[in-house]
């Protein structure tokens, strides 16, 4: 047994040694797979236990997962397809010698093996140099909150899936190579795979005829390049979606809610574990004075104040901690996307003063975090302020919103909020200018701040914050770009696969078309309509299928807490880009099948049957 | 009137160290409607006679002529419209193509040409070959000796100057063998068919009217109803 084993490991590394294009394109599949899947493993984790770039702690949804989890089984059924596309084309190409090992003695079994064995190879020689890529990658696109152990287990995850994949892929075409019978060793034509149906002839037979009665011969080889082809076009086609789809700007219009330009804030550099955000509150900077100097610069058309207050939930606290949750002010800007959140209950008027009530954000990452069961009409009291500031204020749960963007737990009404505070509640000032004027405006209002010499506020510009955003964005859009150019690459190594095996498998009958009058130009034009017709084909497969699917994971994750500035837009640049790689790579495989035509005269190419 | 002639034909392959001549100063020359039978043992250059003078292959040094034409002048395309329309083949294994129906892979070397056969035509021609009813059948659907048949239909379809076969019913049993034989036959008999034939068997070789011995790349014997020649 322990030589017979080892005769068929020795064969299947030969095997592969032979057979050089096969051994390279799975090869480059299996570790493009193992290196996708590393990246998003880890990456999609870190995110979603919060240890993404510049976000509020972003929450787990379902959907996310469901997300994460829909990209995994594409990449897994992506690496699936080519795989066992490059093996079954393989063993359709090596009939023969499958069958003389039969008729030398090889049983079923061993066949089996030897095409499983060389599935085993491939992975151990190629996972690893997905992994460790995939590995470094991934800790590149996560700035903070990077655990190795946990980065270096979903790894091993990641390359466990992708061996397992290889292995899954390999059961047909090794199940097919057992069943070639020791009489095909030895016979030539290919007369089982060919079509038995009788067909009609009701056309000429031009080189397009030919290219499309071929592809039609062998529908499951056809069917199976094409979905294989397809697959990797519509994970392309996803990921595309995806990346397209985050806009810096847009995150960096939500610290400008009322689509201001300019902010005045308290300075945040200025926290420290002595200095709370009501210290600086309570210096008053902020103030109404101020807001009115700033409306009367000139080009300010309006100037928007955003409450921001610091309570403590008294009686919530059953681990010993203080549970410490946010209040925002309700405002005439967020009142409209208020009412679309509002679950149950009512939301105060921004202006209602009275007794305190409070709208409850229960997707809020505070909501989660401390695990509040909280609901309309609870009361709650809140401390606010601290040392001679602190007072306490019982409030009602008047409404209940869902809001995954935001963090905060509680709203309340502009006139409640200094109420509940017992100082100005106020957090910054955002200061819309018209649109000819903002430079103006910007240097007026540092002007006027300098002149004030406001120590506890920074001036911050919408611009400003774009940009930070789009720099950090820069390095998730490189790995990410690289990350489509994987699947990119993996769908065009399929591609190459699929062709050049449409070459070497036809060597022989080829030769018979040549022996009986088919010209170089007409051959070449034959094989060239039927690369087209394989790429047109999955083409219009991963386009119809890759937009529906890129549609619904941006939706899915723009849904995930933070995220929200992840708006689906069509990925047209990309796919342009990759539809002139793939008629690149058309126009390289002609050249090579000219070549490969001349290269070989008809005498040598009829001798491939014997 | 010669429709082939081969003046001081050689093939030879590899460099000068390590040359081997798979023929040497062949010239035969066969005349129209002639039925020649080319025999000799395994490698001594019968296939690679008949591929010279079918234009797949290219003399080393010589001239080989088909139908008054020079074959080493033309070019490669040239070449191939010249096989397409001038020369019929018929292999041993047939060499059908799989993805073709019957009526398809006779009508290909017409279709390359952008010609047409009328139907009545080439349904006499199915009657005569005996597989007329099978036009829309699969190659793998019929036994070998109809598929040989469809071979035979397809390289007589351009009424070519010369039919080649090589080993046409190395592949068959003997009563397919009869029935293909008694084909060829009666084509070149009706039809005034040149037709050149690869054989090992000499029973095959007698029903020629001439037959071409040839023993390590050189013609030994050029036997003419049993008057030997050479």
């Amino acid at each position: 047994m322990k030589s017979k084993e080892s005769f068929i490991h020795k064969m299947a590394a030969a095997n592969l040694k032979a057979e050089k294009v096969k051994t390279v394109l799975a090869g480059t599949v299996i570790a493009a797979a193992a290196f996708l899947l590393t990246v998003v493993m880890t990456y999609g984790y870190f995110i979603m236990k919060g240890a993404g770039h510049n976000a509020a702690v972003p929450s787990v949804s379902a959907d996310g997962l469901l997300a994460l989890l829909a990209v995994v089984l594409i990449i897994l059924l992506a690496c699936w397809m080519a795989v066992y596309n490059i093996f079954y084309i393989s063993v359709a190409m090596r009939v023969r010698f499958y069958g003389r090992l039969r008729a030398l003695g090889a049983v079923h079994q061993q066949i089996r093996q030897l095409v499983v064995y060389e599935g085993k190879l491939l992975s151990r020689r190629f996972i690893p140099c997905g992994i460790l890529p995939g590995y470094l990658a991934g800790r590149l696109m996560v700035s903070s909150g990077w655990d190795g152990w946990t980065a270096l287990l979903l790894a091993a995850l990641a390359a466990a899936f992708t061996g397992l994949t290889v292995r899954i892929s390999l059961r047909t075409p090794a199940s097919y190579a057992a069943k070639i019978t020791p009489a095909e060793g030895i016979r030539h034509i290919e007369a089982s795979i060919s079509g038995g149906q009788k067909r009609i002839s009701t056309r000429r037979l031009s080189p397009f005829r030919l290219a499309w009665l071929q592809l039609s011969r062998s529908r499951k080889k056809t069917v199976f390049s094409l979905l294989s082809l397809a697959f990797s076009g519509v994970l392309f086609m996803v990921f595309a979606a995806l990346l397209t789809s985050a806009d810096p700007a847009s995150r960096a219009q939500a610290y400008f809610p009322g689509g201001g330009q300019f902010s005045v804030q308290l300075d945040d550099a200025l926290y420290s574990p002595e200095v709370g955000l009501d210290d600086l509150q309570s210096k008053g900077e902020l103030s109404a004075g101020l807001h009115d100097e700033l409306l009367s610069i000139a080009g300010v058309e309006a100037v928007y104040v955003h409450q921001y207050l610091e309570a403590e939930l008294a009686g919530m606290n059953n681990t010993g901690e203080p549970v410490v949750v946010g209040i925002a002010n309700i405002t005439e800007h967020n009142r409209g996307e208020l009412d679309k959140q509002l679950i149950t209950g009512t939301i105060p008027e921004h202006t209602s003063g009275g007794a305190p009530a409070l709208v409850i954000n229960s997707a809020s990452s505070e909501y989660a975090a401390y695990g509040l069961e909280l609901a309309v009409g609870d009361r709650v009291l809140l401390r606010t302020g601290s040392g001679s500031r602190q007072s306490e204020h019982e409030a009602v749960i008047a409404g209940e919103i869902r809001d995954t963007d935001s963090g905060t737990l509680f709203l309340a009404a502009s006139e409640t909020m200094p109420a509940l505070a017992g100082f100005n509640p106020a957090q910054s000032m955002e200061i819309s200018a018209a649109n000819h004027m903002e430079k103006q405006v910007g240097q007026d209002i540092q002007q006027l701040m300098a002149q004030k010499g406001m120590a506890t506020l920074k001036l911050v510009s919408y611009q400003e914050v774009a940009e930070s955003f789009r720099d950090a964005f820069r390095s998730i859009t490189l790995a990410g770009y690289a990350l489509i150019g994987c699947i990119a690459a993996f769908s065009l190594l399929n591609l190459l696969n699929t062709l050049i095996a449409a070459i070497v498998a036809r060597t022989y009958e080829l030769g018979i078309m040549q022996a009986i009058g088919m010209k170089r130009k007409q051959l070449t034009a034959m094989l060239t309509y039927e690369a087209c017709m394989l790429i047109a084909g999955s083409a219009a497969f991963a386009f119809s299928l890759g937009n529906l699917l890129g549609y619904w994971l941006t939706s899915a994750v723009s849904r995930v807490g933070g995220l929200s500035y992840i708006s689906y837009r069509f990925p047209g640049a990309a796919i342009i880009l990759y539809g002139a790689v793939i008629a690149l790579i058309l126009g390289g495989v002609i050249r090579l099948m000219g070549y490969t035509i001349s290269r070989q005269n008809v005498v040598e190419r009829l001798k491939q049957s014997y | 009137m010669a429709i082939v002639e081969t003046k001081q034909v050689c093939k030879h392959y590899g460099t000068a160290l390590n040359k081997v001549r798979a023929l040497q100063d062949i010239n035969i020359t066969v005349e129209e409607g002639e039925y020649v039978a080319i025999v000799g043992t395994s490698g001594s250059g019968k296939s690679t006679l008949l591929n010279l003078l079918g234009g797949l292959d290219v003399p080393s040094e010589g001239q080989v002529k088909v139908d008054g034409c020079e074959l080493s002048r033309l070019s490669e395309d040239e070449l191939t419209e010249f096989r397409r329309r001038k020369i019929g083949f018929i292999f041993q294994h047939y060499n059908l193509l799989p993805s073709l129906n019957v009526y398809e892979n006779i009508v290909l070397p017409l279709e390359l040409d952008d010609k047409q056969m009328e139907r009545n035509e080439l349904e006499q021609m199915l009657r005569m070959l005996g597989i007329s009813g099978k036009q829309e059948a699969m190659t793998n659907q019929l036994s070998g000796g109809q598929q040989q048949r469809v071979a035979i239909a397809r390289a007589l379809i351009t009424r070519p100057a010369i039919l080649l076969a090589d080993e046409p019913t190395g592949n068959l049993d003997s009563k397919s063998s009869q029935d293909v034989l008694e084909l060829l036959r009666s084509c070149n008999r009706k039809y005034n068919q040149t037709l050149i034939m690869i054989t090992h068997n000499p029973e095959i070789a007698a029903m020629a009217d001439r037959i071409l011995r040839i023993e390590d790349g050189v013609i030994t014997a050029d036997t003419v109803n049993d008057v030997v020649q050479v």
